[in-house]
């Protein structure tokens, strides 16, 4: 019997956009994104980068994936090197830069993840856990890549430390005009940052549209496996008890000013 | 005195440079005191390095105290002659679900512990078969473990500790290798074993929306225990928590940004019911 | 897919065969391979295979499956066919050419290694289709439990053998993974002489080791926790005892020992 990971899957990305792709586990948003750097070939269909399709004869895929990283998920499991630097060196060097490039590359993406050089002779195996995730990701920034793939970047860490990796993010995005694509389970992380969401389901598209709009679907989500930030649902709940609210929420901040121009404009006889 | 009980627990360790001298001495818990009651669900929350997997490891005799005292049902975990004791009292269950399953099909590595224990054969299968019913896992029984979710092989882990038929279970940060819907099904488990089986429980996380229902919340950082308090109490103090680096609920933050607009509203709001109500009074 | 690869390749069906004690099949394989290097002339031969196909067909694991296991040692077979082809002296000479000659006994001497050969494949992978690897294990752990006089560690190894049936595919998956995640990072594993090849398994090899270690240290304290402290003092959840079909496959594997010998003796 075959089996489809993936099916009839159609997905334009631009660049300079913040997607977040998500879905349950096992969904496929993880076989996706490893078609879109050639670590994976598709049985049928085609993936292109620039307009060129990736798997056309010749096509030099170790190039791609300079242009397209991907950060896996717990990637401080790859560190290998015995001190940070030369660790995120790793990338770069394979891109047969030269010594001056590469070093200046890998401190530039250490600096762009917030670690100083007092980290650079460090081993990163005594790092914390999120410092290691970021010298991981610096490993892919490296690279240069206009476009940064990050699957579930926040797994395991605190909120601190969540807030920090997806600040890194957000940064690199609006200083760097760096591609965005955030996989995750976490719909409030994503509610936050992204202008996009693509929610994968049984290895199908199953919602492609900005969050306000995808988070208005909020039953499916649920059959889906999934659920929309928690403002999502005080929204619909506050409108089923009459009060005149936006229900297309997704953050903190629009609920309360939502709500508080509600109680304002009717007093507490808003429901 | 209660099943769980921590005097001035004290822990620290020597930090080493590659000559193995000591650089210096860590105090990864500071006088910590505990006392929790057969039956309570105790939430310890903590950001990573607060401490409070060290003191998870404390409540089963996996580590000592350099100074202070730590009684597992009134027995000193330093007195290495009930050592067995004292783990099969409280059992553990460990943050990586991969890395504590033993066994290559699920009821043989239930029935570990027992066997450890040198409980008699039939009298192990009968504690096999009731603890995979109390996490739900019986259909299961003859699988892999590695054809399993993130939160049924937890779920395993549990029933692995429920066969020891233990007073209390410790679960070290059981969900944060898992998805949303794997830590629901944990947290789920937990509180059915409280509530149905009595057995008092110790969670640690630093999910907050898994605390809510506890009995009690224990906010450690630093290694010492910042604030104590039912979740309506912990939760009221917003600001605090988020200066340790610690989430609120999104309901429970909405509430309390309403608040400071001037909104009237009690404090420590857990739940979306209790907003939409209190809002639409 | 990795997660699905098992060692030992368990072909689950319920069967005489597969209710045996472990200890007895251990045994069987070993008198088996014993009775096949005993074995010197054809009618040796014809029993050892009447024996296996008895053993088959009392298993029910289909011929196909059986077959399947004689693979990968094809070449193997292949190479020690043509080594007895050419290489074995004596009357009469049948071919000749510059160096290469092949005589009767070399004939007759091939056809036996390969006879032997297969049978043996085929009778361990019997064993190892009907018994569990977890059974296995605990058969060799309680079998040879006479070693621990000589100071062998048989429990520890059994369980050290348990562990790795759990993880080898965890592993595996592991390594498949971290492969994946340093060719996105531009790494290349196919390329370059051998020593740049050896060279370029460090990002892959370094961190599956650390990673190996962490789950070492990790399943060491989740078996203290659980109360693990040796073997002493164990029980099992499955012990291992004799039954009736034990005792009658033990019988039935000593009259076929004695057939071979007497074959041997006699013809």
């Amino acid at each position: 019997m075959e089996t489809h990971v993936l099916k009839d899957v159609n997905l334009t990305i631009e660049k300079g956009e913040f997607i977040g792709i998500i879905g349950h586990t096992g969904s496929g948003k993880s076989t996706l994104i490893q078609h879109l750097n050639g670590l994976l070939q598709a049985t049928s269909g085609q993936v292109l980068y620039d307009g060129v399709d990736i798997f056309s004869e010749g096509y030099d895929r170790r190039a791609l994936r300079g242009n397209v990283g991907l950060v896996f998920q717990y990637p401080e499991h790859q560190l290998f090197e015995a001190d940070v630097f030369t660790d995120v060196c790793f990338g770069p060097k394979n891109q047969h830069l030269s010594e001056e490039e590469i070093k200046d590359r890998a401190r530039e993406a250490l600096n762009m993840v917030g670690l100083s050089p007092d980290f650079d002779k460090r081993s990163p195996f005594e790092l914390s856990g999120g410092q290691k995730r970021r010298v991981a990701i610096a490993g892919v920034l490296a690279m240069k890549p206009s476009y940064l793939i990050l699957d579930e970047p926040t797994a395991g860490l605190d909120p601190g430390g969540r807030d920090e990796i997806l600040g890194v993010l957000k940064q690199l995005h609006e200083e760097q005009g760096t591609s965005v694509i955030l996989v995750s389970h976490s719909m409030e992380d994503v509610a936050n940052y992204v202008s996009r969401i693509v929610v994968v389901n049984d290895g199908q598209i199953f919602l492609d549209d900005v969050p306000r709009k995808v988070f208005a679907h909020y039953k499916e989500l649920e059959a889906c496996g999934l659920s929309a930030p928690q403002v999502t649902y005080i929204a619909h709940a506050l409108r089923e008890r009459g009060m005149e609210i936006d229900e297309n929420i997704t953050t903190i901040s629009e609920a309360k000013e939502a709500i508080l121009k509600a109680l304002r404009s009717k007093g507490s006889h808003s429901c | 005195m209660g099943i769980i009980k921590t005097a001035k627990l004290v822990y620290e360790y020597a930090r080493r440079d590659e000559d193995n001298n000591i650089v210096e001495t860590v105090r990864a818990v500071d006088n910590v005191d505990m006392d929790v009651q057969a039956g309570e669900f105790i939430a310890v929350l903590g950001r990573n390095g607060s401490g409070k997997s060290t003191i998870a490891k404390h409540l089963n005799a996996l580590l000592v105290p350099s100074s202070g005292t730590v009684w597992i049902g009134e027995m000193d975990t330093r007195d290495e002659n009930h050592l067995w004791d004292i783990r099969q009292t409280a059992g553990m269950v460990f943050q990586n679900p991969d890395n504590q399953i033993i066994a290559s099909v699920v009821e043989e590595d239930v029935g570990f512990g027992p066997e450890n224990m040198g409980i008699p054969s039939e009298e192990i299968w009968k504690r096999v078969d009731t603890a995979l019913q109390a996490v739900g896992m019986t259909a299961y029984r003859k699988r892999s473990p590695n054809h399993l979710s993130g939160g049924q092989k937890q779920r395993i882990a549990i029933a692995g500790v429920m066969a020891m038929k233990p007073r209390c279970i410790v679960l070290d940060e059981p969900t944060a290798m898992l998805d949303p819907n794997g830590r629901k099904e944990v947290i789920r488990t937990v509180h059915e074993l409280n509530q149905k089986e009595g057995i008092t429980v110790i969670l640690i996380t630093h999910y907050m929306e898994e605390t809510v229902d506890a009995d009690r919340v224990i906010v450690v950082d630093g290694g010492v225990v910042k604030m104590t308090g039912t979740p309506r109490e912990i939760f009221s103090r917003v600001e605090e928590l988020k200066a340790l680096h610690l989430d609120v609920p999104q309901v429970t933050e909405l509430a309390y940004e309403l608040k400071k607009e001037g909104v009237d509203l009690p404090d420590g709001i857990l739940t979306i019911p209790e907003l939409v109500s209190a809002l639409c009074q | 897919m990795l997660k699905d690869m098992t060692l030992g390749q368990f072909y689950p069906v319920d069967s005489v065969i597969h209710r045996l004690d472990p200890r007895t099949k251990l045994s069987a394989t070993m008198l088996y391979i014993i009775s096949l290097f005993i074995a010197n002339n054809i009618y040796c031969y014809v029993a050892a295979f009447l024996f296996l196909v008895f053993c088959t067909a009392m298993s029910r694991v289909p011929w196909k499956y059986m077959a399947k296991g004689l693979k990968p040692i094809f070449y193997l077979m292949a190479l020690s066919v043509i080594f007895n082809l050419f290489l074995t002296g004596g009357e009469p000479v049948l071919f000749q050419w510059s160096i290469f000659r092949i005589t009767g006994p070399g004939v007759r001497q091939a056809f036996f290694m390969a006879l032997r050969l297969v049978f043996l494949v085929m009778g361990s992978a019997l064993m190892t289709y009907t018994t569990t690897p977890t059974s296995l294990t605990d058969g060799m752990e309680k079998g040879l439990r006479f070693l621990k006089v000589f100071k062998v560690p048989v429990h520890e190894i059994a369980m050290m053998m348990s562990i790795a049936l759990r993880f080898i595919p965890i592993l595996a998956e592991e390594a498949d993974k971290i492969q994946k995640a340093q060719m996105a990072r531009g790494a290349s594993f196919e390329e370059g002489n051998i020593i740049q090849r050896a060279k370029s398994m460090i990002p892959l090899l370094v961190p599956l080791f650390i990673s190996a270690f962490r789950r070492a240290t990790d399943l060491a304290m989740a078996m203290e926790a659980r109360c693990y402290h040796g073997g002493e003092g164990r029980t099992k959840m499955v012990p291992l005892r004799y039954v009736h079909r034990d005792y009658l496959a033990y019988l039935i594997l000593f009259g076929y020992l004695a057939l071979i010998i007497a074959l041997r003796i006699i013809l």
